[in-house]
């Protein structure tokens, strides 16, 4: 049996709506412990990582480990259907092979959606040896995105001891942002090494999208080293994590 | 052309956003070949300028590269340079096989039959010295690399990768596997949305990756062997052993374990070359280390004078393919997430 229900459907949605950019299908797993996820989109350059215990839900019900093919697309047009403040239930239908979703708010509604085979493909966990970790307002470096995407494609992450910044460069001019210690967007910064590291902005966008502009990211860095973009959901993480441009090899 | 090994290949599919950020040495002459073979008018005719000059290899260089370099792949195109001495004969019989094709094309066009116009005329395809100069310049234009062999171009690239510096052999061969490439790549020319020879029916080509190393563990086999099955069969080199395919060739060497304890049987009075010279030629093939790659910034003004000015391409066409060429160049430092897999 598998049966999930948390009295917000925002937390399920917020998940999905972030992941839904960069990949089109995923493997859930859903275990006695909760929900994990982990996906690379296609071009392999980015790597999504779910991590949604238990407890996250006011109801989980999983007796033995399952795999669930799904079509994020499909599902993120399920979940768009949710109206604010509706609960979500989950559950399997293991004769029709589909995931019911249901809805419950000023009336009960029910969905479902047909499970697709995916190959399963055990991801290993990347080992980066990161040297500052940022945590930040989520809506700073949505500006710093906006920003940036007027100018070029990619942005640049720089962090010292006393600053974060992200600067972009290309044929339309520039764009630069900074947050120093002490401002009140800058949550921590705690920096072994300075770095530097270059990034797509349309990936990062994508990342970005979900979360609302007053969460706190927590986000991992290292010179030219994949950033990693963690959000809390309620009580799991969403991880992103972004390979660099490295402009000359 | 090249050593038949078909039924015995395990392949595995691929799409061409997979092959971002990969490297891959192209069999510059087989795909050469390849577009002067497909792309073609409906009577079979090539493709030509105003002046009567053929243009179907710059028209499946250009635009399928460019699909390439958009899609994030690293192209390097490694041509072909002096063929051994013992594939002259190969080369010989392919002449008088053109130039029959040649003549049967003639003969299907002038009794109105289209589709054997089309067969024959995709069999009577050569790449010349033209050809290869040409495609060596417009390369030079799209900022993609050439390596010039010093002798078979598909032992070159096979040795750049057992020196790192390509991931796969693009070719439709599969002679790279014996020059001992641990990846081939193969249907990259032909990519896509393509007609079936013969029929008015469209299917959709992916790309497919052989490994090496997984192909000989199926088989149960080292790459010695492999070479000895593909001396059985027949490969550029020589004749092969009337009446052994793929299967009897695979069971022949497992059984006698080489070359050599084959050679003690009736079957080693058969060969009219000695197969222990062919299989030097896989096993100790003419490279060289002496080669530059790098990918440079395609040059839109001498893509168009030249493909354009020169050839009477399309200028909106091609100025679509120079898009792709930019917007690969820009795509191109972007590293993979599996880098920093442990």
């Amino acid at each position: 049996m598998v049966k999930a229900r948390m009295s917000d459907s925002k937390i399920w949605k917020t998940c999905v709506g972030s992941m839904v950019n960069l990949i089109e299908e995923a493997a859930f797993k859903f275990t006695p412990d909760g929900i994990k996820m982990k996906a690379m989109d296609p071009s392999h350059i980015a790597l999504v990582d779910l991590d949604l215990p238990s407890g996250a839900f006011e109801e989980y019900s999983v007796k033995e480990s399952k795999v669930l093919g799904i079509n994020l697309v499909e599902m993120d047009r399920v979940l768009s259907r949710a109206k604010v403040g509706d609960e979500l239930g989950m559950e399997l239908d293991e004769k029709q092979n589909r995931l019911m979703i249901n809805f419950k708010g000023a009336s009960a509604r029910k969905l479902s959606l047909p499970l697709i085979n995916i190959d399963e493909r055990d991801l290993p966990d990347p080992k980066i040896p990161f040297s500052a970790e940022i945590d930040v307002i989520a809506g700073v470096i949505q500006d710093g995105l906006k920003d940036a995407e007027l100018v070029t494609d990619n942005v640049q992450f720089l962090v010292d001891k006393d600053s974060f910044a992200m600067k972009a460069e290309g044929d339309k001019g520039t764009s630069d942002l900074k947050l120093s210690k002490g401002d009140e967007a800058l949550v921590k910064l705690d920096v072994n090494q300075p770095a530097r590291a270059m990034f797509n902005i349309n990936y990062l966008s994508d990342m970005m999208k979900g979360v609302g502009s007053s969460d706190v990211v927590k986000i991992r860095l290292g010179s030219d080293l994949p950033v990693q973009i963690d959000f809390q959901v309620s009580k799991g993480r969403l991880r992103f994590l972004l390979a660099p441009r490295i402009e000359a090899e | 052309m090249g050593v038949q090994l078909g039924d015995l290949v395990t392949k595995q599919k691929v799409e061409l956003e997979e092959l971002q950020g990969k490297v891959v040495a192209i069999d510059a002459m087989n795909f050469l070949y390849q577009f002067l073979s497909i792309i073609r008018q409906r009577d079979g005719e090539l493709l030509r300028d105003s002046k009567g000059r053929i243009t179907s290899h710059l028209s499946g260089l250009f635009y399928r590269t460019s699909n390439f370099i958009e899609a994030g792949i690293r192209p390097i195109y490694v041509f072909d340079g002096k063929p051994p001495i013992l594939k002259l004969r190969t080369v010989r019989k392919r002449k008088q096989a053109r130039a029959a094709a040649a003549a049967e094309w003639k003969k299907a066009l002038e009794e109105g039959r289209v589709e054997d116009a089309r067969k024959y005329a995709q069999r009577a395809g050569r790449v010349d010295e033209t050809v290869v100069d040409q495609s060596k310049k417009l390369l030079d234009c799209m900022g993609v690399p050439c390596v010039q062999a010093p002798g078979e171009g598909e032992a070159q690239a096979s040795h750049m990768l057992l020196r790192g510096d390509a991931w796969a052999v693009a070719s439709q061969d599969f002679d790279s596997l014996l020059f001992g490439a641990p990846t081939l790549l193969r249907n990259l020319a032909i990519t896509g949305r393509r007609k079936l020879p013969g029929k008015d029916v469209f299917v959709h080509v992916s790309p497919e990756v052989i490994k090496l190393d997984e192909f000989l563990r199926s088989l149960e086999i080292k790459r010695e062997q492999l070479v000895d099955i593909g001396i059985l069969i027949g490969t550029d080199y020589n004749e092969g052993i009337k009446g052994i395919g793929p299967k009897k060739a695979l069971e022949l060497v497992k059984k006698h374990g080489s070359m050599e304890e084959i050679l003690k049987t009736e079957i080693g009075k058969k060969f009219e070359v000695d197969p222990l010279e062919v299989r030097k030629i896989f096993l100790t093939p003419d490279t060289t280390d002496k080669y530059e790659i790098k990918w440079g910034e395609p040059d839109p003004e001498r893509i168009k004078s030249f493909l354009c000015g020169e050839h009477d391409f399309s200028e909106e066409r091609v100025q679509s393919g120079i898009d792709k060429l930019v917007s690969g160049a820009a795509k191109r430092n972007q590293s993979s997430i599996e880098k920093w897999f442990g």
